[in-house]
């Protein structure tokens, strides 16, 4: 090549290079867009929040694209919603509901107790329908329901062959979600159709794993909706997530890890950017493997207890975004105390010494992909392991996929782990039993091999416990009987962050989600203000 | 042509074999694997630990009770007539969104395969003719770097320049041109980087060959021995290359399709293993075998038709 086509080839390259930079730059997507009152608003969010006809809810609660007959209210409790009020008798084997009136689905279909009743069908009719966000069953959230019948028709009453009062603490929630009878099937439980619910927003586009657009529902009965229009982009990769907010290519994230507390920090340092926090009903713990030396013995159970030092998880490596805590039910339930985490580590390594007498002992703490993929699990694993050396306990950090966890805690062949837990509904009997009775699933396939006679004893009390108050302080004994002779450790609550783009307004956390319904742009004379 | 016919027949009847036996190979892993795929649709939400009678109903709702072969035989039967089954988890036809992804994967790969075709193969070319010269040391440098460096880092600094700071490509999504930049050349990097040194040595190698001097004898321009001579002698192994590649690419972009939130095969086939759910994984291996197989049968009647050696010993 000599000098001449050299010099052509490289202007060749040059002009190369300043072209695809002014295609690249003249692309739409790559503008900044200004604002406009209606603009579309888009979020991020880490998965599908419409996963589809299969899934028994559609679309998540956080979306408000359905509405339950009772739901909970942004700080955890019950709230009526499609149902004003209820009474049973005496014995809770027999629920009226009193319906909403002037309520149409989004089809506009009217909201009634017939329509209900087709809810109830459908119920019924799909058995356990699985779910990435809270599987559903019947038999879970309505054991024993004989009948679902409109009495009038605003009515409901659903009759039981057994008593459950706690019931209203179950139907909250995911457990009542009622949709329009026109868009589903009610003897497979498929929906045929988008869900219709009764919500301010109505589902107008959705393409599965890539986005939902949420448009604003103009005959809502309620408080509308404020924003027009918003899309849920997924963007699996938190990193991604960050860099979409950085761009200006999403205005927020949704959903529980939108972003870690780590990079909700670093985006926060941009003065665009503002975040904020609610407690979640999501806890941290540690599971202990109660049917082996060393945690068969509960003095080491409580050493460990005392010697975690829960504070400094919180400040490291959840950035102060969680709540420490030694109560095993999360403190946005109706039916907890909080018992703040006090260390004691002069006790613990003497109660670890009685224990080993003297000995090393080594652990195999598991470790499993799906919460490291989500929480700072193996950092925390790390300082966990670095606590416990003073017990005299050699910790051994195993990671492992998800089965291959579940398999090797069924088989006890662990010591300890750690794991996130969430609720469903309002009621704690369910996870209690499921955790910490002999016969409770969790207690048995997580090898905790637990039994207090005392929490024994509760549970058959609750069996035919119905007033609420009562109810109540047999939980509480229950919780406190965990904190003396513990099964797991509780590390702390976990909170549910908003991360948005400054010129949002409405923009709060909650237990579960955001303030959707509330977020809009920012008028320039709101601003002003 | 009819030792062409013959040549293209034999190796198409080869496949059939290799792709019964990669689906075998996978029912047989999916076994081996810890873990129960009833379960994990009972546990999906994390807080349902199922009894023992849900467990079993949910086994024999997905034919999980039924002997290996059993399950294996009726799979491979449906799959014949082009019902590769529902997926465990979404409950969702696998062939349907296999075909709504494959386009997706395809065309990223074939974005990346432009930038191979288009920077590796004439910068190759290119450094073979200018070896040791000052732009020519910076290129091979700079091709190590691509080498060396893991795509995801890659993409997170791509994402930090041209999304976060010059705001110029979006940081992920799939449907325009513009999103599939970053994507493409993150996972082209290190293949465009070895076509270029690949390239670069077969043409170097090529150029000492007898028939080029005797070329330069005659008074041929430079020019036309590269590219009548040259080129053609040493472009075979880059091929063989760009096809493997091509191929990788279906189960290889996992990592860029999570990162730049592209919902392609990787990521369907991934989330499909994590939770094992068989009748995906079974799907996936059977339609990226296929393209898999297909695009080196297309390298194998490439070399057919431009390396007459290999015409020579299929005649003979």
């Amino acid at each position: 090549m000599n000098a001449m086509q050299k010099k052509s080839f490289f202007i060749t390259l040059i002009l190369l290079a300043v072209s695809l930079t002014a295609v690249i730059i003249s692309l739409p997507g790559c503008k900044k867009q200004s604002v406009s009152e209606d603009a579309e608003i888009i979020l991020a969010a880490g998965r599908d929040l419409s996963p589809g006809y299969k899934d028994p809810y559609f679309s998540t609660v956080i979306l408000k694209t359905w509405e339950p007959l009772i739901a909970i209210s942004d700080d955890g409790d019950i709230e009526p919603k499609l149902a004003l009020s209820w009474d049973s008798n005496e014995s809770r084997t027999e629920w009226l509901f009193h319906l909403r009136k002037g309520v149409t689905f989004q089809d506009g279909v009217p909201f009634n107790a017939k329509a209900v009743v087709e809810n109830f069908k459908r119920y019924s009719h799909m058995g356990y329908r699985p779910s990435s966000f809270y599987g559903f069953a019947i038999e879970r959230v309505y054991p024993g329901l004989l009948k679902a019948e409109a009495v009038d028709e605003y009515v409901l009453k659903l009759t039981f062959k057994r008593p459950v009062p706690m019931l209203i603490y179950r139907m909250a929630g995911w457990g009542s979600a009622m949709f329009s009878p026109h868009c589903f099937n009610a003897d497979t439980g498929d929906f045929i159709s988008t869900a219709m619910g009764t919500g301010p927003f109505y589902i107008a586009d959705r393409k599965d794993n890539e986005y939902t657009v949420l448009k604003r529902y103009e005959n809502y009965y309620g408080v509308k909706a404020k924003a027009k229009s918003v899309r849920i982009k997924v963007i699996p990769s938190p990193e991604t997530r960050y860099s979409a907010m950085k761009s200006g290519e999403v205005h927020g994230v949704i959903d529980l890890g939108g972003l870690t507390p780590i990079l909700a920090r670093e985006l926060v340092k941009d003065e665009r950017f503002a975040c904020n926090a609610a407690k979640s009903t999501i806890s941290h713990y540690l599971t202990l493997n109660g049917r082996r030396f060393p945690f068969s013995d509960e003095r080491m159970r409580i050493a460990l207890n005392l010697a975690i030092d829960r504070e400094k998880i919180v400040k490291h490596y959840f950035c102060g975004f969680g709540t420490p805590t030694m109560s095993f039910l999360n403190s946005t339930n109706p039916f907890t105390k909080v018992y703040p985490p006090y260390t004691d580590m002069e006790k613990a390594k003497k109660l670890a010494s009685d224990v080993l007498q003297g000995r090393r002992q080594k652990v195999k703490f598991l470790l499993h992909q799906y919460g490291v993929s989500r929480y700072p699990y193996k950092i925390i694993s790390e300082f966990i392991q670095a606590e416990l050396r003073p017990l005299g306990l050699d910790v051994e950090i195993v990671m492992v996929d998800n089965q291959a966890s579940r398999k090797t805690m069924q088989r006890g062949e662990f010591d300890m782990s750690i794991g996130t837990r969430g609720l469903p509904n309002l009621d704690p009997t369910w996870l209690l039993h499921e955790f910490f009775s002999a016969e409770g699933g969790m207690n048995k396939s997580s090898s905790f091999g637990y039994y207090n006679p005392v929490i024994e004893n509760c549970f058959a009390q609750l069996d035919y416990t119905y007033p609420i108050p009562e109810r109540a302080r047999l939980y509480d004994t229950i919780i406190r009987q965990l904190l003396i002779h513990p099964a797991v450790v509780p590390l702390l609550e976990d909170t549910n962050l908003a991360v948005y783009d400054k010129r949002l307004g409405g923009y709060k956390a909650i237990t579960y989600g955001i303030t959707l319904d509330k977020v809009h742009w920012i008028r320039k004379d709101e601003a002003g203000q | 042509m009819k030792s062409a016919i013959l040549f293209s027949l034999r190796k198409l009847f080869l496949l059939i074999p290799f792709l019964i036996g990669i689906t075998i190979l996978s029912f047989i892993l999916g076994i081996i694997a810890p873990g129960d795929p009833a379960i994990v649709v009972l546990t999906m939400d994390g807080i349902t630990e199922p009894t023992t009678a849900e467990l079993t109903a949910m086994r024999h709702a997905m034919g999980l009770d039924q002997p290996y072969w059993t399950q294996y035989g009726k799979w491979l039967l449906h799959a014949v007539s082009g019902d590769l089954g529902n997926s465990y988890v979404t409950g969702k036809p696998v062939l349907g969104e296999l075909m709504r992804r494959l386009p997706v994967t395809a065309s990223l790969a074939v974005c990346a395969m432009g930038w191979v075709v288009v920077f590796g193969i004439p910068l190759g070319i290119w450094s073979a003719k200018n070896t040791n010269r000052g732009p020519e040391l910076v290129l091979r440098i700079f091709s190590l770097l691509l080498i060396s460096v893991p795509g995801f880092w890659l993409a997170i600094i791509l994402m930090l320049v041209f999304t976060e700071e010059l705001r110029l490509l979006p940081s992920s999504g799939y449907g325009s041109e513009v999103q599939m930049i970053m994507p493409s050349f993150v996972l082209a990097s290190g293949t465009m980087a070895s076509v270029l040194r690949l390239q670069k040595t077969t043409v170097t190698e090529t150029m000492q060959k007898p028939f080029v001097l005797t070329g330069q004898a005659k008074g041929l321009p430079l020019n036309h021995i590269m590219w009548k001579h040259v080129f053609p002698n040493s472009v075979m192994p880059v091929i063989t290359m760009m096809g493997t590649f091509f191929g990788s690419v279906l189960g290889g972009s996992v990592i860029i399709e999570d990162l730049f939130s592209i919902p392609g095969l990787g990521s369907y086939v991934l989330s499909a293993i994590w939770s094992r759910d068989y009748p995906v994984i079974q799907g996936y291996v059977i339609v990226s075998g296929t393209i898999f197989v297909v695009f080196n049968y297309l390298v194998d009647l490439s070399y057919y038709a431009l390396n007459p050696s290999v015409r020579q010993e299929e005649e003979s």
